[in-house]
């Protein structure tokens, strides 16, 4: 037996594994390799064990993705449905079959708005604007596409305020004077740091505790 | 035409009332009952009762009075939205919810699905139901109190209804049950839609663009089988993509309205449903922006926008220009009154007469507007007052659009004069505020005649039928819907009531009921998608019948006599030409060429950039900041370091002072060049810039001194020198800040003084990025022995450029071996800089930057160039990012002619 197909069989092997609907799995590999054709599959194994496909969510990082593997699910309930071959992985599992058919069961072909494949984002504003008051997010909030003029903003308005609050006032005058007395440098470099908080603001609010 | 079913027109004829749900499908019913009539041979006909729903209740209250009943007053949509305003703000304090404005509609929204689904909230609730819950009990409360009636709810309203046998609805299939079973039992009919369906085609398209693109042409097809044909577009994201409509119909179907220079809409082949928010029109907006200036809230943004505004006699908009252009030029970011009197005094040095006495009104009237606090109505009285004085709506005449707009503030303000919800005495910024939500809320849709096109956004029942129907965005990510339950109802509640959108088996039923009304609404059905809208891919709705596809290629218009704007310009056949545009027409000199040094630069870095800005002058318009301007941060260190070196000219008499006599001197020169430049501004950055400034001007100096000791010595030849520089075809105005005599051989060192991090200086590039100093070194001849710029820094100076000799100054470089020397060099540049002389006056204006060229450069839009694709130095590592590199010339007299 050579190593190649040696190395396919557990290829195989673990492409299977990640199908089965009761395990938690960590899928990692290069790019190309196969990782969404494999998550589609997963996802397309899972509606066989729902009453609604609601209850399974699929979260990608970019709204390009997510669509994508829409798309892909539904291109595989469709050959399920029609009885045509599927691509690929997706095709070699019986399982995928299986559940591709519990979605045309499911009503996901004449309803495909029902497949929860979003980004965390997204996910997240739907959260937030169905529990508007337990979130306190209201539901006139939206998604900001390109928040840098926000983090403008605040930077300027802390900017504005500093002189007259104590407790920064200090702290102020000196990155003003450190960066040159420069306004356009002091909050151009706020702005920086608001849309990288998530690297500094639990440090910063962690050693204030 | 538009027409109207057995049903509906008989209902009518006989003298029945017809209750619809909104206006816009009043208006198409009323159009249709005309064009039957008008088939029929009538000339003369009775108005049909066609009503919507909320001016029937109306109606009923009325009758109700006639009949001596006594009935509350029923607020009005206004007075309705700040009760409950009043009543989610107090329910929502509880839970600190952001933004409690926005829940105001879900509360109405849960309140109708209550009534007309029948539910009771149970006891136990959820936060969601907690706040509707409270919300509704408020509510009621004050109503009482008040002794008013809601215009939300139709059950606090029912006792006066009067449905009977007479009323018949349509348009209502996806009324709650309890409210269908209450109308019923009194007698009230549902119309039901008859008719057999059209013709059915699908659209595939590449994008939304493109969508409306096939939708507008469409339309033109149509017109030129049939000219009285009546089309309704639905577009469910029409908000999103209304621009991308408005310009596709407007050019396909308003072509000869815009050949003819008329915008009007009321004579425009098509209307959009549901009009724009009120503050969208800029007369509105420049009357909130007049009033918001008044409040100590207004930002530059809105007294811009004022001042530049077409709507005001006080300051007209030249006037205004003028103050505009004046205070971004001076980084007066200020909005407040005070602010703009107290640069009256150096207005009148720079603006003239004619224009400071409109601007002298316009800050009266902002400053008479004096009451802190105030009724209501006295803030309507005072804001009227204020608008008037200001000139608002100016002297032009209005266009019908404009002049409804004015109305309908008009009557903004009434409302706000008149609100019966108490609000007591309001402060200047709660009025305001107050006044500026109210606007916000109202959708204004100008009055039009019947229209050809009719664009909705509305997914409802059409009720009349239209000779064609065109729905676009019907991708399978949006049709059906996906599930979107009330967010404050208990989900379990809204399925045991079936409420249809709370659910995606009532969604996708709802969409297939529609889309069956749709197609019985038209006698042609257009179904549209797009595959790739915003860059995603997408799919078409599923509910899209398979066969009948199409794609937006296959929408072909032919006639000649449809007025397409794109039609008209290939039907004149204009002659072509071609037209290689990396240059333009030569320019005669005339003197001193503009822009001095900087006419190399920009040159050198792009020659589009330069032609753009000194042949076209297409510079930008400044923008105020906060913090002291760089032009001003510059002056002040130009001023200081003149100031410094006038009682000394060489270094032995800078030796000879003692320490603490240089430190008082700098001291002294930094004072005085703040008084003196500072004088003549008229932003005030604020003490604790200012004093940070002082402290930072002192340092650099006082870095440049311990530097220049260090120096061999020197004697200042010339301190900010002007002259005038010779090239083949025009001279050059040059400005040098600071010539040295070096005092070894007497030959001279030409320096420029810069803030901020140091750039390299690469003397010997094809293409010069700073070809300011080769200029100064050809300008001074045979005589000079060095050129460098010396950078100012917190951390010290820094020194770039190139010399004769490497001993010249620090570590300035000279020419290695294998270089030209130095003789050579200065022919090198002389031909380098007059051939960037000649390339100006040729008008060269090639789109070829260098490298990080377009990194702040403001004419992309123009030059059409993506910065992205210009190729990048990576050798290069020197970061500019939000350091101000300040050119101490560009912001004095540099750049003259």
């Amino acid at each position: 037996v050579s190593d190649a197909s040696v190395a396919l069989e557990q290829d195989a092997r673990a492409r299977r594994e990640a199908l089965h609907p009761a395990r938690s799995m960590l899928l990692q590999a290069p790019a190309g390799s196969g990782k969404t054709t494999v998550l589609t599959a997963r996802y397309l194994a899972l509606l066989a064990s729902v009453d609604a496909p609601e209850e399974i969510l699929a979260m990608t990082f970019t709204r390009k993705a997510a669509a994508e593997m829409r798309q892909r699910v539904i291109e595989a309930l469709h050959a399920a449905d029609s009885g045509k071959a599927m691509n690929g992985h997706t095709q070699r599992s019986a399982a995928g079959r299986t559940a591709a058919r519990c979605g045309a069961r499911l009503g996901l072909l004449s309803n495909p708005s029902r497949l929860r494949i979003d980004t965390i984002d997204a996910l997240n504003y739907w959260l937030a604007s169905q529990l508007p008051v337990a979130s306190r997010a209201s539901p006139g909030l939206q998604i900001a596409a390109d928040p840098g003029a926000l983090y403008r903003r605040a930077a300027r308005r802390c900017l504005e305020l500093a002189p007259s609050e104590p407790a920064i006032a200090a702290a102020t005058d000196l990155v003003f004077t450190r960066l040159d007395n420069s306004w356009s440098g002091v909050e151009g470099r706020l702005a920086e740091m608001l849309k990288e908080r998530s690297h500094w603001l639990p440090r910063v609010v962690g050693a204030e505790r | 035409l538009l027409e109207l079913n057995t049903e509906l027109l008989t209902h009518l004829t006989g003298g029945g009332t017809l209750v619809v749900p909104n206006r816009q499908r009043a208006v198409a019913v009323s159009t249709a009952y005309s064009a039957s009539m008008l088939q029929a041979g009538k000339q003369v006909w009775s108005t049909p009762d066609v009503l919507p729903w909320s001016a029937w209740v109306e109606r009923c209250l009325d009758e109700a009075r006639t009949q001596g009943r006594p009935v509350p007053r029923r607020l009005s949509a206004m007075e309705d939205w700040l009760l409950w305003q009043e009543a989610v703000h107090e329910a929502c304090a509880s839970y600190q919810v952001l933004m409690p404005d926005a829940m105001i509609e879900p509360v109405r929204r849960a309140v109708g699905l209550l009534e007309d689904y029948g539910i009771a909230l149970p006891g136990a609730l959820t936060p969601e139901a907690a706040v509707l819950q409270s919300s509704v009990q408020h509510f009621k409360r004050r109503s009482r109190e008040l002794q008013v009636l809601g215009n939300t709810s139709w059950r606090d309203v029912s006792d006066y209804l009067q449905p009977g046998a007479r009323v018949l609805l349509a348009g209502f299939s996806t009324i709650g049950p309890a409210r269908r079973r209450w109308l019923e039992e009194r007698g009230a009919r549902f119309a039901v839609q008859a008719g057999l369906p059209g013709s059915v085609r699908v659209m595939r398209c590449e994008n939304f663009a493109q969508e409306a693109e096939a939708a507008a042409q469409w339309c033109v097809s149509l017109f030129e089988r049939d000219a009285n044909a009546r089309v309704l577009i639905v577009v469910p994201e029409l908000s999103a993509q209304r621009h991308l409509w408005e310009r596709a119909l407007s050019q396909h179907l308003d072509g000869a309205l815009i050949l003819a220079g008329r915008d009007s809409s009321a004579q425009s082949a098509f209307a959009i449903e549901g009009g724009r928010r009120l503050t969208s029109y800029r007369l509105v907006a420049t009357a909130l922006n007049v009033i918001a200036l008044t409040t100590g809230f207004a930002r530059f943004d809105e007294l811009s926008a004022v001042l530049r505004s077409p709507y005001l006699d006080a300051p007209d908009r030249a006037a205004g220009a003028l103050l505009d252009r004046w205070l971004r030029e001076h980084n007066v970011d200020s909005a407040q009154p005070q602010a703009l009197r107290s640069l009256l005094e150096l207005l009148r040095h720079d603006l003239p007469a004619s224009a400071l006495a409109p601007i002298t009104t316009f800050i009266d009237a902002l400053e008479q507007t004096r009451a802190s606090s105030d009724y209501p109505a006295a803030w309507a009285q005072t804001w009227a007052a204020l608008l008037e004085r200001c000139g608002w709506p100016g002297g032009a005449k209005l266009s019908s659009d404009e002049q409804q707009a004015r109305m309908r503030f008009d009557e903004l303000l009434g409302d706000f004069a008149t609100v019966a919800i108490p609000a007591g005495r309001l402060n200047r910024t709660d009025a305001w505020q107050r006044l500026g939500k109210m606007a916000q809320r109202v959708a204004f849709e100008p009055a039009s005649d019947d229209v050809p096109v009719t664009v909705t956004s509305r997914l409802e029942e059409p009720i009349a039928h239209y000779d064609a129907l065109w729905v676009a965005g019907l991708t399978a990510d949006v049709w059906p819907p996906a599930a979107r339950p009330d967010p404050l109802l208990p989900l379990s509640l809204q399925y045991a009531a079936g409420i249809a959108p709370a659910s995606a088996a009532g969604q996708l039923k709802l969409a297939q009921q529609l889309q069956q009304q749709w197609q019985r609404s038209a006698g042609e059905c257009v179904l549209s998608w797009s595959y790739s809208a915003e860059d995603l891919p997408r799919d078409p709705s599923p509910l899209l019948p398979g066969e009948a596809r199409d794609s937006a290629a296959s929408i072909h218009t032919t006639a000649a006599g449809a007025c397409s704007l794109e039609r008209w310009v290939a039907s004149q056949a204009p002659p072509l030409e071609s037209w290689r545009d990396v240059g333009s027409p030569a320019q005669v000199p005339e003197g001193v060429l503009p822009g001095g040094t900087k006419l190399l630069e920009l040159q050198s870095s792009c020659a589009f950039h330069a032609y753009a800005e000194l042949r076209l002058l297409a510079t930008p318009l400044p923008r105020p900041t906060p913090g002291i301007d760089a032009r001003v941060r510059g002056n002040i260190l130009h001023e200081a370091l003149d100031l410094f070196w006038q009682p000394m000219r060489d270094q032995s008499a800078l030796r000879e002072r003692s320490e603490s006599a240089r430190r008082e001197l700098i001291d002294h020169s930094v004072d005085a060049a703040f008084e003196k430049v500072l004088k003549n501004e008229g932003s005030n950055p604020g003490q604790e810039l200012l004093k940070r400034e002082r402290a930072r001007a002192r340092k650099l100096l006082e870095h440049l001194i311990a530097w220049e000791l260090k120096r061999p010595d020197f004697r200042i030849e010339r301190l900010e020198s002007t002259q005038l520089q010779p090239f083949t075809g025009g001279a050059l105005k040059l400005r040098m800040d600071r010539i040295d005599r070096l005092q070894d051989d007497k030959r001279l060192l030409i320096i420029d003084y810069k803030t901020g991090k140091a750039k390299k200086f690469d003397a010997f590039a094809e293409r010069l990025p700073q070809p300011q100093l080769p200029a100064y070194a050809i300008a001074i001849g045979a005589l000079s022995a060095a050129v460098a710029t010396v950078y100012l820094g917190r951390e010290g100076i820094a020194c770039r450029g190139i010399a004769d000799r490497s001993d010249r100054l620090g570590r300035l470089p000279a020419p290695r071996k294998g270089e030209p020397g130095w003789d050579e060099l200065m022919q090198r540049w002389q031909q380098q800089l007059q051939g960037l002389v000649d390339q100006f006056l040729h008008g060269e204006a090639i789109v070829w930057p260098l490298p990080q060229a377009c990194d702040y450069c403001h004419l992309s839009l123009l030059c059409r160039i993506d910065p992205n694709a210009v190729e990048s130095d990576e050798d290069d590592d020197l970061d500019n990012d939000l350091d101000d590199e300040i050119d101490l010339n560009d912001y004095g007299l540099g750049y003259g002619g």
